[in-house]
């Protein structure tokens, strides 16, 4: 409250400074943030509770928010139809073998882009962005028609190798080391560092949040994958979470229970990893900005 | 190129060859699962064939031409310009507005940050069910609160008028959380001399965010931009989730037109390639005009 | 007589299976058989329950590794195009159109096992053949039946026992039934349920494409008075305020807050779990006469099947349609009494315990002058494209914009003589 005294500006203190003028902005803050929260979290929430609602509770009139009644038989039952333990193992399989590999190419392919100059360098990043454009829909057939022909159908590296290359990380690891200061590789030279060592032992520890940030969105985006683990494995041994909640919701039949205890179950995790990574994710984000 | 290495890199000339063998696996990786489908897909186009090859029939470029005089191909395509003139903005604007307020890593904005990223993390099936019945004319839950509130009855699934706009708002839910964590990554790299240079200069806090911060984080706008316009031209999970392209096609998007062909009930896959080469070509032609736009603005910055 | 006859099966299966092993101490090579499918949802159990009992208990070291997926239909097409697949699939009978080519004929199924083609309906059997060649076996017929909530029915002072006999009558109730302040609708017809709204449309105008008389599909929307008929009366249940404008009606069923409403035979098991007060029957029939369009889904052999998988595959199917001595209920009989659809196969239909079943007997359908031909004759093969691209478009335009049905007939003939012009090249 001291600050109502007639202090000159500079000397107001630096931290938190808090003025009259402020406050009302700062209600107003508040305010958009939780109205912002709200319009979020109410369908999430809704749909959170509702798995925990009997049958002919979910869909009923009046609606409900809060359930009246809590049951686990949503649970039970997705727990009887799908392996859900072996699929969340599955889901974490194919989420970590493509994210950690593709995380390491890409950042290569982004360093290459952005500290040396040579010979086709425009042109190859022109494909690196043209691939970001096609739908998946597109290319979907003869992606498969290719893995096939490739010996790798029903493989890990069918699986896998298809999903390393993203152009979008590469965008952003392009940026990240774009960032860097010219001296690192020229102080590195002159130890007479190996271009591998220079990349792998100076530049890559430099870029980590960014390499977390692609980390957390390529492990969100197989997470959630539904099409290509159904598409390229023939047997059952690699179906994944998001497959298994994908049976509960039919072209006629839709069964919400255990469909949204699905979805309870499946988004655990990735908050997780979220929350924790968060740090690193902001800052790993920064990479775009830093040139200007 | 071993001897005397060490020596002639003290210089700072760098061995030709390792810019290609950093980027030789994705290039690679790319030909292979991108390129060499994108090329079938051509080739596919070509021809006039049901779900498989058997009795497929060599058909020129009649598919091609057939698209050009396809009124739900053109629809589709107004569709998908409007989706990326109406939805692209706005999450932006809501990505930009949310990463101001949410700068600085206090503990109440960690929180809020972690809360508007959930939808991303959603998968995309359950969300377009729980929209779905959530917004459902009769027995949805928004509804009968809007009605109880006095605001009237409103049918936000099957109104040829409102529900592409409900979709956009769908999809600015369940996404702008990502381009949102971006730009306030950028933003804190915003350098904090100048916010302190303008509180000095008694510059209030909204100038300082249009007048510092927006041209500091121009790069990341434009990535932004660019990447999300590329994705707004693929529109499909959303639609395919909860309208499917209805009510009387007036949501009903491009990749989920050349879906339906594919796919559907039709399963013309010549002629849905067709349709996906006319896209590609599409959004190839936008993206050569916006990196060409974006290099201007990276060398004039 | 049944019962004998039955019992007459039973020993005779149990002679053929013992007797191999007894007599010659045959054992057999083990086999696998994918079994590839789209039966997600709750009837999803019941087919893994059977493929269960019939893993642990045949005799022939037969192992039926069946993966459901609700990606099913894209997955097939891409293996199809990569000249590959698994053995067993289940789909629509218009795989056997789709898929030329890529499927066996089955009709050897009836020398090399006990069943027999006299057993199917023969209108299903011939929905999924192609000139006397059965591509599809049916596993699964469903129509659209009728809906009504016995409670709603009370409550605006109807008979709950009595459901509209007519589609005059239908909107009667409905405007009975309809309540403003309990948002409650009388009717519940979804727009964008192209097949259901379909089945009715065709009980008015008949079929949508048939044989002239020169033996060639021709469409016949052009001027058609029952499907004018068909449009007007959608139209104005839904300018009424007596159905809603909604595309998920059968959410609000279930939420009790329609009172009439068509939809097909999947819907029971949902309704019973909830414990809905409601009834089931046939749909009404109208001008067209006594039409009860039926589609047929079944089983289908690839050719990416060896000669003793294909007997590994007649095996199972002889099993799910006749069981065996461990087991009292079949596989097809088990897929009606608990999933609520109608019997295809004559020993299901005389099932005492398939004719103890109200819901069963009121969806069945006993009267032989019924033509349950699904829209077309069965030969056309582009029902499904039909469906998107003229029929659903019909209900969009008069429904949704407002436009003059008869008008929009006309496109739709031209439509729809597009799509067969198509086929014909």
């Amino acid at each position: 409250m001291s600050t109502v005294t007639k202090a000159p500006v500079h000397a107001v203190p630096r931290k938190h400074p808090v003025r009259w003028k402020d406050i009302p902005s700062k209600v107003l803050i508040a305010l958009i943030l939780v109205i912002a929260a709200v319009i979020i979290l109410l369908p999430v929430l809704w749909m959170f509770l509702s798995a925990f609602k009997p049958a002919g509770k979910i869909i009923a009139y009046p609606p409900t928010f809060w359930p009246t009644e809590f049951t686990l038989a949503n649970f039970e039952r997705l727990a009887k139809r799908i392996k859900v333990v072996f699929y969340f193992r599955n889901s974490v399989i194919y989420a970590l073998l493509t994210t950690v590999p593709s995380v390491f190419l890409c950042a290569m392919a982004g360093y290459s882009f952005a500290r040396f100059e040579f010979k086709g360098r425009n042109m190859l990043f022109i494909l690196v962005l043209a691939t970001m454009m096609i739908p998946f829909q597109v290319i979907m057939i003869p992606l498969f028609l290719v893995v096939k022909n490739l010996g790798i159908y029903d493989t890990y590296s069918g699986l896998i190798l298809p999903k390393l290359a993203v152009a979008m990380s590469i965008f952003m690891m392009r940026s990240a080391f774009a960032s860097l200061p010219k001296e690192l590789e020229e102080a590195g030279r002159i130890d007479g560092i190996s271009e591998f060592g220079l990349f792998f032992r100076i530049f890559l520890p430099l870029v980590k949040p960014t390499m977390i940030t692609m980390f957390i969105l390529g492990v969100n985006a197989a997470w959630n994958d539904l099409m290509w683990p159904l598409l390229v494995t023939g047997s059952t041994k690699m179906r994944t979470l998001a497959n298994g909640l994908a049976l509960f919701i039919g072209s006629d039949t839709t069964e919400y229970g255990p469909a949204f205890a699905g979805a309870f179950i499946s988004i655990a995790p990735m908050l997780v990893l979220y929350i924790f990574g968060q740090k690193y994710f902001i800052e790993g984000t920064m990479a775009g900005s830093v040139k200007g | 190129m071993v001897q005397a290495a060490g020596r002639r890199k003290s210089k700072g000339l760098k061995p030709r060859w390792a810019p290609y063998l950093f980027i030789a696996p994705v290039i690679v990786l790319m030909l292979v699962f991108n390129i060499v489908p994108l090329l079938m897909c051509f080739g596919i186009s070509t021809l006039d064939m049901g779900m498989t090859f058997n009795n497929a029939t060599f058909a020129g470029l009649a598919n091609f031409r057939e698209a050009l005089g396809d009124w739900r191909f053109w629809n589709s395509l107004v569709v998908t310009l409007k989706w990326t003139a109406v939805e692209v903005p706005l999450q932006l604007i809501t990505a930009i507005a949310m990463a101001g307020l949410l700068r600085r890593n206090t503990r109440p904005n960690q929180l809020f940050r972690a809360i508007y990223f959930m939808p991303v993390i959603c998968s995309a099936t359950a969300t377009g069910i729980m929209w779905k019945l959530i917004l459902h004319s009769n027995v949805g839950y928004i509804p009968y609160i809007m009605k109880l509130m006095g605001l009237g009855k409103v049918n936000f699934m099957n109104n040829p008028g409102i529900t592409f706009y409900v979709i956009v708002f769908m999809s600015v839910w369940k996404t702008f959380g990502v381009s949102m964590t971006i730009l306030i990554g950028a933003m804190q790299n915003v350098s904090a001399d100048l916010y302190e240079a303008a509180d000095l200069d008694g510059c209030g806090k909204l100038r300082q965010f249009f007048q510092i911060t927006l041209p500091c984080i121009r790069p990341t706008l434009w990535f932004l931009i660019m990447t999300r316009i590329i994705g707004s031209f693929q529109v499909f999970d959303i639609v395919y989730t909860t309208t499917g392209g209805g009510p009387n096609y007036t949501t009903e998007t491009l990749v989920s037109y050349i879906y339906s062909r594919g796919f559907g009930d039709v399963n013309r896959m010549g002629y849905a390639s067709s349709l996906s080469i006319w896209l590609l070509a599409l959004i190839l032609f936008i993206t050569v005009i916006m990196y060409s736009f974006m290099l201007k603005q990276e060398k004039e910055g | 007589m049944k019962k004998l006859l039955s019992t007459l099966v039973a020993i005779a299966m149990l002679a053929s299976m013992m007797l191999p092993v007894a007599a010659l101490g045959e054992t057999y090579e083990p086999i696998t058989i994918q079994f590839w499918n789209g039966w997600s949802g709750s009837d999803g159990d019941v087919l893994i329950e059977m493929v269960d009992r019939f893993n642990e208990t045949n005799p022939y070291n037969i192992t039926i590794e069946m993966d459901i997926n609700s990606e099913f239909l894209n997955k097939i097409a891409a293996e199809f195009a990569a000249d590959s697949g698994p053995q067993l699939i289940l789909g629509a009978n218009n795989f056997k159109d789709l898929y030329v080519g890529y499927l066996l004929p089955l009709n050897e199924i009836f020398e090399k096992t006990a069943l027999k083609q006299e057993d199917f309906i023969a209108g299903y059997v011939d929905s999924c053949s192609t000139d006397g060649e059965i591509f599809v076996l049916p596993f699964q017929v469903t129509a659209r039946y009728m809906y009504w909530n016995k409670d709603l029915f009370a409550a605006a002072g109807l008979d709950p026992d009595v459901p509209p006999a007519s589609y005059a009558e239908w909107s009667e109730m409905a405007a009975k039934i309809t309540n403003e302040d309990a948002n409650v609708y009388g009717s519940g017809l979804s727009y964008t349920a192209t097949v259901t709204n379909a089945a009715i449309m065709q009980r008015m105008g008949g079929n949508f494409v048939d044989y002239d008389e020169n033996g060639e599909f021709v469409p016949l929307f052009e001027g058609n008075e029952g499907f004018v008929k068909f449009g007007n009366w959608m139209k104005d249940l839904i300018d009424s305020g007596n159905n809603p404008m909604e595309t998920d009606t059968t959410s609000m069923f279930k939420a009790g807050q329609i009172g009439i409403m068509a939809d097909g035979a999947w819907t029971n098991s949902a309704l019973q779990e909830i414990g809905l007060n409601y009834g089931v029957g046939l749909l009404p029939y109208d001008d067209a006469g006594k039409v009860l369009p039926t589609s047929v889904s079944g089983f289908a052999i690839t050719k990416y099947t060896t000669e003793a998988e294909v007997m590994a595959c007649y095996r199972f199917l002889e099993w799910w349609y006749n069981g065996d001595e461990n087991t009292d209920v079949s596989g097809a009989l088990r897929w009606s009494l608990d999933c609520g659809y109608p019997a295809y196969y004559l020993p299901v239909v005389n099932d005492p315990r398939y004719q103890a079943s109200e819901l069963l007997a009121s969806m069945t359908n006993t009267d032989n002058e019924v033509d349950t031909t699904f829209w077309a004759p069965s030969a056309f093969a582009q029902t499904f494209t039909l469906s998107s691209e003229v029929i659903q478009p019909f209900i969009d335009k008069v429904v949704i914009s407002g436009e003059d049905p008869l008008s929009v007939l006309s496109e739709c003939q031209s439509s729809a003589q597009a799509i067969i012009d198509a086929a014909k090249k």
